[in-house]
């Protein structure tokens, strides 16, 4: 049967074990505490909230979502309403013309589907009885066609359940001053996948 | 031994040994059918413009492979280790319950036997993915009857391993030699314990679910379907079972790792105390990270905040564990046989594969990740780069011991290359492929084409590396050399003994002396010395010299080895049963009534005390004392309250979570829907009955035949009337139009009431167990009273149930 070990110095011989535990609870710290000022102070993790709703306000999003999708609230500011099922995003193609902030009101008719626009950290989960709202702040360079696709098993038809999104911007209204800017914001951007001149962007 | 009889020892066995074999080699063979099928849909992602296997095709097999490779192999191929290797490394003769051990096992088969049925049958295995969403499972959206195969299947294994945990944890607790203190049990016991921990309480909530998705399906209630959280309420309870699932997966593997390292390092494992701290710790927060798999749907943002939190804490002790390993090789003597190699590859595996983990912990990253191939290249480096091959590890470790053949070193030196070659080329591009979403047969983005391939040729790698590791095992079972007792030198108990394990395990009674050294103890120097005075080293006895061959001297101890078709033949009457259920009915009647009849077979040898068999005297004094029976009934309570507390999440949140408050519209409250007299009434009786089963204890504690006699008919008739005024009041119920179909707080009440009232039949099936006992004359001595107490157990916890029934369903 083997006894315990005792290394030599202090602490009853496990100063190595204190040092590395100090270590590893420092650098916990640091990401727990980066993931505080990541989510709220800049904003990295914009909330996505799944609202309870009943049959009525999931319908009238069905409705919105065929007729009049895209709301222009101010300049730059939409609301965007999309209706998913097996196996179609309703609707199919959005245009949006410079983005500066767009809040998705999404609802599904029947399982489970996922919306994703690749390339972005759009990301969340449609529940059946529930609308997801989620709030996104497109970079100001971000534009062309955005692949919308579903991310959650749905059925057989899971593959082709995509839409488009095509940003379009203008040159007067480009606002290249960025919010909180500074050495950070670019650093993030370098390396997130949420720019598509990020390291690990696709396409 | 004739064929005839090599088959019935198979059959029949109930020695932790073979049953530990048999775990083993049909969990092999489960790999080896979900490993085509990986080998299949990675094919179909090389060439995604093919139609090698798509549409309906590919989501069965990649559901079915999820769900054989984690419940049907790595969970059960650990326990298989474990049977073998954990009453050795403990120094028992056999597991607690080696009857129940078997049922564990014959369970377990027949559970996947029934999961890959729904292959066979017109509209294939389930397609849904192995996470089992709702309301995608539900019957609308998927009609097959594969699907509640599958519910079933997972049903019934969830028995197998709750009667497995209860088996293991008394085992460790009250069968240990004397002298086996619980911190000089090996790693590999100490991690195995910690998974019956887990198994304990996160089996209970993946049976309720499958029973309730097979309820939803069949009976039409809307418990996934109701659009008020339906969907909700299926992640919550699947994901409470699936992250500790992950832990439970991922310790025996840990286990191997740390006897193996330390065996081939010379040196015992670095701050073992802490390590195990780490690891109790890692036990309980497991059970408050679930939210993790969740953290895009969307609910409070401050509730996922704290599961962020805690999952970010609970890599804490696993770098714990890390740690350990390395300072354990830091400055060990390392020597790098086969086992040892796939240990260390295991560590370097868990160590890429755990980091890529921990960044899922954030929520902000988790949605750039989630849903996409990062997540599969981090699960499945830690479940085939960690688990598999430190199982493998294992195995190989010690196959000497189980077998008495050494391997080839150096086809299992060719087998460890290719395997980590494999794991590294299928697994590393789909990190870098962490924009590919999940559950695509098909893809359109040439970027991902050639990580693909990659990664489909390395999966074919690992493919042939298994089977080069097969092809060493079956050779050295024709011509590997006989391996000594400890080829290693290691320093656990099972190496004390020859390879490969005799029949009664232990030639003596081992027994650990307090300079942590063994002597086998003869029947005679115990009774002349006792065990304490051996134990301290007051006497210094000579082991009893292990016998040149087992058919030697014989055991010091007689064991009786049962044999015997019970477990067999119960489970094939559940298999009959479940399968019966949804594919035809004369054969669901068929395997009842075989169920009945191999249960009332087994019962009755017990009512005929034919086993009835003292725990060895020298079983330390805490938690029961020399009482594994009712050490058992106190373990399966824990699980109790595990199920019934799923049954109640799923009361509270399918209340609570439409409208944010308890009473509303939707839900009347209960003095209004039931008859409240009746319930109170019912209340009385039950405890009337559990109350009058007291007077059983102080009948059999006391000899009295008759007070006894007078307790068990009181408990039977009161439970008995229970079931009747029950009975009476679901017909008027249903008299009244308040079925399953009146509204979701009828189906949460049925759900409930059935589900209490099928434990008050069972526990009038034990009542009458003890009756019979009582005619037969044999409800007396240590045993019954033994079993007396159990039961007594049982009634407590059905009672304390039907006292939150009560109050939450017919009077708020």
């Amino acid at each position: 049967m083997a006894h315990e070990e005792k290394g030599g110095g202090g602490h009853g011989g496990l100063v190595y074990e204190y040092i590395y535990i100090a270590i590893i609870v420092a650098v916990l710290a640091g990401f727990i505490s980066s993931l505080g000022y990541y989510s709220f102070a800049l904003n990295i993790n914009p909330a996505c909230e799944a609202i309870k709703a009943d049959e009525e306000q999931l319908q009238e999003i069905q409705q919105l979502a065929f007729s009049n999708p895209v709301v222009e609230k101010a300049p730059g500011i939409y609301d965007v309403y999309i209706y998913g099922r097996q196996y179609v995003w309703i609707p199919s193609t959005i245009t949006l013309e410079n983005p500066k902030q767009v809040t998705f009101y999404v609802a599904t008719g029947d399982v489970i589907h996922g919306f994703e626009i690749a390339g972005t950290n759009v990301n969340f989960m449609v529940l059946p009885g529930y609308i997801s709202k989620f709030t996104w702040y497109p970079p100001s360079d971000l534009e062309g066609e955005l692949l919308l696709l579903c991310n959650e098993y749905c059925g057989v038809g899971h593959q082709l359940m995509k839409a488009s999104i095509i940003i379009e911007r203008s040159g007067e209204a480009l606002d290249t001053t960025s919010d909180s800017g500074g050495f950070i914001e670019e650093l993030i951007s370098l390396l997130s996948i949420t720019s598509p001149t990020g390291i690990l962007a696709h396409g | 031994m004739s064929f005839r009889t090599w088959v019935m020892k198979w059959l029949t066995t109930t020695d932790h040994k073979d049953i530990g074999i048999l775990y083993i080699v049909t969990s092999i063979g489960f790999l080896l059918v979900a490993g085509s099928l990986a080998l299949l849909f990675r094919v179909q992602l090389a060439f995604p413009y093919s139609n090698f296997l798509v549409g309906s095709e590919y989501y069965q097999a990649v559901t079915v492979h999820g769900l054989v490779m984690l419940l049907w192999f790595a969970s059960p191929f650990a326990i298989g280790l474990a049977n073998y290797i954990v009453p050795l490394q403990i120094g028992a003769k056999d597991l607690a319950f080696p009857r129940l051990n078997a049922l564990s096992y014959w369970l377990y088969l027949f559970s996947g036997i029934l999961l890959l049925l729904s292959a066979f049958t017109s509209a294939g295995a389930p397609d849904v993915g192995w996470t089992l969403y709702a309301p995608l499972t539900a019957r609308i959206y998927t009609p097959t009857v594969g699907m509640d195969l599958a519910a079933l299947s997972i049903f019934m294994l969830s028995l197998s391993i709750t009667i497995g945990t209860i088996n293991f944890m008394v085992t460790i607790a009250a069968m240990r030699a004397p002298g086996m203190g619980w911190f000089k049990l090996p790693m590999f016991t100490w991690s195995m314990l910690f998974t019956m921990l887990l198994m304990l309480w996160a089996f209970p909530p993946l049976m309720v679910g499958a029973a309730v998705l097979f309820i939803d399906r069949n009976l039409g209630t809307e418990f996934f379907l109701n659009p008020a959280g339906g969907a909700l309420l299926w992640d919550h309870l699947f994901w409470f079972f699936g992250h500790p699932e992950v832990y439970i997966l991922l310790f025996p593997a840990l286990g191997a790792m740390a006897d193996i390292i330390t065996t081939f390092s010379r040196r015992p494992i670095y701050a073992k105390k802490y390590i195990l701290t780490a690891f109790l710790i890692a036990t309980i927060i497991s059970f408050i990270v679930w939210m993790h798999h969740m953290f895009i749907t969307g609910t409070n943002i401050y509730t996922r905040l704290f599961y962020s939190i805690t999952t970010i804490l609970i890599s804490i002790p696993f770098e714990m564990a890390v740690m350990s390993f390395i300072f354990t090789l830091y400055k060990g003597r390392l020597i790098y046989t086969v086992p040892m190699l796939f240990a260390v590859g295991s560590l370097l595996n868990f160590i890429i594969g755990g980091s890529t983990g921990v960044y899922l912990g954030s929520i902000a990253i988790d949605r750039g990740f989630r849903g996409t191939y990062w997540v599969v290249a981090h699960f499945h480096y830690i479940l085939v780069g960690t688990v598999t091959l430190g199982l493998i590890a294992g195995l190989y470790y010690w196959w000497p011991k189980i077998t008495g053949r050494m391997y080839s070193e150096r086809v299992g030196k060719i087998h460890f290359v290719l395997a980590m070659v494999g794991v590294a080329l299928t697994f590393l591009p789909q990190f870098v492929l962490l924009d590919m979403p999940r559950r695509y047969f098909t893809y359109d983005v040439p970027e991902w084409l050639t990580l693909n391939q990659i990664s489909t040729v390395g999966s074919f790698i690992f493919g042939v590396s298994m089977l080069v590791g097969l092809a060493n095992f079956l050779l050295s079972l024709v011509k590997g050399p006989p391996a000594p007792s400890n080829p290693w030198n290691a320093w656990t108990l099972e190496w004390f003994i020859p390879s490969p394990a005799p029949k009664h395990n232990f030639h003596g009674v081992p027994i650990v002396r307090e300079d942590n050294t063994v002597v086998f103890a003869s029947e005679e120097a115990i009774e002349k010395y006792g065990i304490e005075s051996i134990r301290k080293g007051e006497v210094d006895i000579p082991s009893t010299p292990l016998a040149g061959g087992q058919h030697g001297a014989h055991a010091s101890h007689s064991t009786h080895h049962i044999a015997t078709l019970d477990p067999l033949i119960l489970s094939t009457g559940f298999f009959l049963a479940f399968a019966g259920l949804v594919l035809s009915k004369p054969v669901m009647y068929l395997g009842v009534i075989i169920a009945m009849a191999a249960l009332a077979r087994w019962l009755w040898k017990d009512v005929r005390n034919l086993f009835v068999e003292d725990l060895p005297g020298y079983v330390e004094n805490w938690p029961f004392p020399k009482d594994k029976i009712r050490s058992a009934m106190w373990v399966f309570i824990a699980s109790e309250i595990a199920t019934f507390g799923s049954i109640f999440s799923v009361y509270f949140f399918i209340r609570f979570n439409p409208v944010g408050k308890f009473m509303s519209d939707a839900w009347p409250p209960g003095y209004l829907v039931h008859d409240v007299w009746l319930g109170l009434i019912n209340t009385v009786i039950l405890f009337t009955g559990t109350l009058l089963f007291t007077l059983v204890y102080l009948g059999v504690k006391n000899g009295n035949e008759k007070l006894s006699l007078i307790g068990l008919l009181g408990t039977l008739y009161m439970a008995i009337l229970f079931l009747v005024v029950k009975y009476f009041e679901w017909g008027e119920l249903l008299a009244a139009g308040l079925g399953l179909d009146a509204g979701i707080y009828m189906q949460a009440y049925y759900l409930t009431t059935g589900a209490h009232g099928l434990h008050v039949f069972l526990g009038v099936l034990a009542t009458t167990y003890l009756l019979l006992k009582l005619f037969h004359g044999t409800l007396k001595g240590k045993q019954a009273l033994s079993e007396v107490l159990a039961v007594g157990i049982y009634w407590g916890i059905v009672e304390m149930v039907w006292t939150l029934v009560f109050p939450l369903y017919y009077l708020v």
